[in-house]
């Protein structure tokens, strides 16, 4: 080979770090020539995976057109200033910005500025991507993953908590991808799932439901019905949604994520929390109902954890089986078919209807038996005097064993007497 | 010294002994799969049957042994009307006046119970568990055809039925049971018990127990050597 074959890779190599370098501008060619150079960085700071910028950075970023001072101050030689000045997106994403610094990221009255998120953290310092490219940060697929280094994070949890007071906002980006909305190819068709920013909102995350749903909890309800009309027009004539519930936190009625959650929404009809096993309905409906203060509003007792377990519904119910009959069987979900206020003779026939429903053959007397299985002191008193029968009857067999037993022994001395 | 197998005379014909076997499994299906049922529906007993079966097969279950002791009942009936030996042991398990001298007697007087085929005590036991059976069949009919049971009878009944076939139900099976083995292997002068479950057959001793007994069934065709005494 002669001598030019083999200075060939050499030359290739000279020629194509040429064309590179001319696409960028001369200032940044200066600035890549240190921040582009892992081995040069290492030498000069400890930090040198934080200041290391690709050298081609600027083919897939979206601010390829933007000189390095464009953003930062011009740093002068080296070495650098301490602070080489604040990069600045607001100044050209003026609307981003201001929405930014109003929402709960960017207020510092709301977050410690220390632990905010910035504009880099989101949508990376030096490789920002259109939102478009599958390989942004902030493009759809990616937006669970990105939300989820910070809220998905054990280390940022407590800091999390600390701010926000709300355990819920810790979600692990695994939890997120079980939900229906991330899912479910129709409604997603797996291009443009139904992800944070859908509900959140982008920067100012309350445009939607965000935190504007704790002070009008209907702004949710109407989010939601943006996709589930129906349901959403049953439910805001359902007695949860127009009756207020006094809380703590000031008179609120129930919204969609009350009985949904927020990110863990299933499309299984029986599965309406992180567990999946039949009876989380009736679970779900009985962290409210077995409250003794929303029993006597609502004239119903309820006796141990649930009104139905006692039940042949409870039990099968608790039993495993994919077919039974939990609260919204009876109650219906988002209309609700609530007794309360309603005449007695109407109740009556609308729960033989609601029973024959799954027993054709159910009338009146049917019926009349108490639903929740301890409704009043009648029964009570009725099953009392039957379990009193019941045991009666069985120390009256055990006393006749035991007699018996004597009496063989009895006669077995009497035997050995004579 | 004669080597001889000793002599088994008996005391069951196979078809009583094949029901008893029935009867029993039966009962025991009975009563672990209503157990199961029960713990389902309370958390006292500290059983997770879900991790086996759920609430409806574990009443398939229930209901399949229910089968096998209705029919079991029903062969009972059925030996009592057609059969001899039925009618024989029907006649013997009545109640009658000396049960009645037996019972003012305490069960004491040696004389009166050696002159019947059951004593006071077993027929007391027999009959007790001949009820409790048949009711617990009806009661589960009852209970399977719920929707029908609640439409024609009050709430009050209806709590009857369904304790009857309930945890008291098993309760009394369970008290029942041990009564019944207690009778039959460690009652003074039965133990260590009688094989004639397992074969229907029983010793010399055993039938010496029976031989003045009016309308004793035994048969020599066993051992060929065997003989009414």
């Amino acid at each position: 080979m002669s001598h030019i074959g083999k200075l060939l890779p050499f030359l290739f190599l000279i020629v194509a770090t040429a064309i590179t370098y001319a696409q960028v501008p001369e200032q940044d060619n200066r600035c890549l020539d240190c921040h582009s150079n892992s081995t040069q960085l290492a030498a000069l700071t400890e930090q040198s995976e934080r200041f290391h910028i690709p050298s081609d950075f600027k083919e897939q970023s979206v601010h390829n057109e933007i000189n390095c001072t464009g953003c930062h101050a011009d740093p002068g030689g080296y070495p650098h200033p301490e602070v080489v000045g604040l990069i600045q997106c607001g100044s050209c994403h003026e609307n981003e910005s201001t929405e930014y610094l109003s929402g709960p990221h960017g207020n510092p009255f709301a977050v410690s500025l220390d632990l905010a998120p910035k504009c880099g953290d989101c949508h990376n310092v030096h490789l920002i991507r259109r939102t478009s490219n599958v390989l942004s940060n902030v493009h759809v697929k990616n937006e669970a993953k990105t939300c989820t280094q910070c809220h998905g994070n054990e280390d940022q949890k407590n800091n999390i908590l600390n701010i926000t007071n709300r355990v819920d906002y810790d979600m692990p980006n695994r939890t997120i991808k079980k939900g229906i909305h991330f899912l479910d190819l129709k409604i997603s068709d797996n291009s443009n799932p139904l992800t944070c920013s859908r509900c959140h909102g982008v920067h100012a995350l309350s445009e939607k439901i965000g935190k504007n749903w704790q002070s009008n909890y209907s702004i949710e309800a109407d989010f939601c019905g943006e996709c589930h009309t129906s349901e959403t027009i049953s439910f805001k004539r359902n007695l949860h949604f127009t009756q207020e519930i006094s809380s703590l936190s000031g008179n609120i009625s129930l919204t969609c994520t009350d009985c949904h959650q927020e990110h863990l929404i299933s499309n299984d009809k029986y599965q309406y929390n992180e567990e999946k096993s039949a009876g989380q309905m009736t679970g779900k409906c009985i962290e409210c109902h077995q409250s003794v203060r929303i029993s006597r509003t609502f004239a119903q007792n309820v006796r141990g954890n649930s009104p139905t377990v006692d039940s042949y519904h409870g039990a099968t119910n608790i039993g495993g089986d994919l077919f039974f009959s939990d609260c919204s069987s009876c109650h219906g979900i988002h209309e609700l078919n609530s007794y309360t206020g309603k005449d007695k003779e109407s109740v009556k026939f609308s729960i033989i209807a609601q029973c024959g429903s799954c027993h054709p053959n159910a009338a009146a007397n049917f019926v009349s038996s108490p639903v929740h299985m301890a409704q009043g002191e009648l029964l009570d008193s009725e099953e009392s005097i039957a379990r009193y029968f019941f045991l009666a009857l069985i120390v009256t067999m055990i006393s006749l064993i035991v007699l018996s037993i004597i009496g063989d022994f009895y006669k077995l001395y009497l035997r050995k007497k004579n | 010294m004669s080597s001889e197998t000793p002599k088994r005379y008996i005391r069951f014909q196979k078809p009583v002994v094949i029901q008893h076997y029935i009867l029993m499994l039966s009962v025991l299906g009975l009563m672990f799969s209503g157990y199961m049922l029960y713990s389902l529906k309370s958390a006292e007993t500290g059983i997770d049957p879900v991790g086996y079966f759920s609430y409806s097969s574990w009443e398939q279950i229930h209901i399949w042994f229910g089968i096998l002791l209705g029919l079991t009942i029903l062969w009972h009936f059925l030996y009592i009307l057609f059969t001899l030996y039925g009618h024989s042991d029907f006649l013997h398990i009545l109640p009658n006046k000396n049960d009645l001298k037996s019972l003012i007697g305490l069960g004491f007087k040696r004389s009166m119970i050696k002159k019947e085929r059951f004593g006071l005590q077993e027929k007391i036991t027999y009959w007790i568990i001949g009820v409790y059976l048949i009711l617990m069949v009806i009661t589960g009919l009852l209970q399977y055809a719920n929707v029908y049971t609640a439409n024609y009878i009050s709430r009050t009944l209806y709590i009857y039925i369904d304790g009857f076939h309930g945890i008291y139900g098993f309760l009394m099976g369970v008290i029942l049971t041990v009564w019944h083995l207690y009778s039959i292997f460690l009652k003074p002068g039965r133990f260590p018990g009688t094989l004639s479950w397992w074969d229907g057959k029983i010793s010399k001793a055993e039938m010496n127990r029976y031989q003045d007994v009016k309308g004793e069934i035994m048969d020599d065709s066993d051992t060929g050597r065997g003989s009414q005494g």
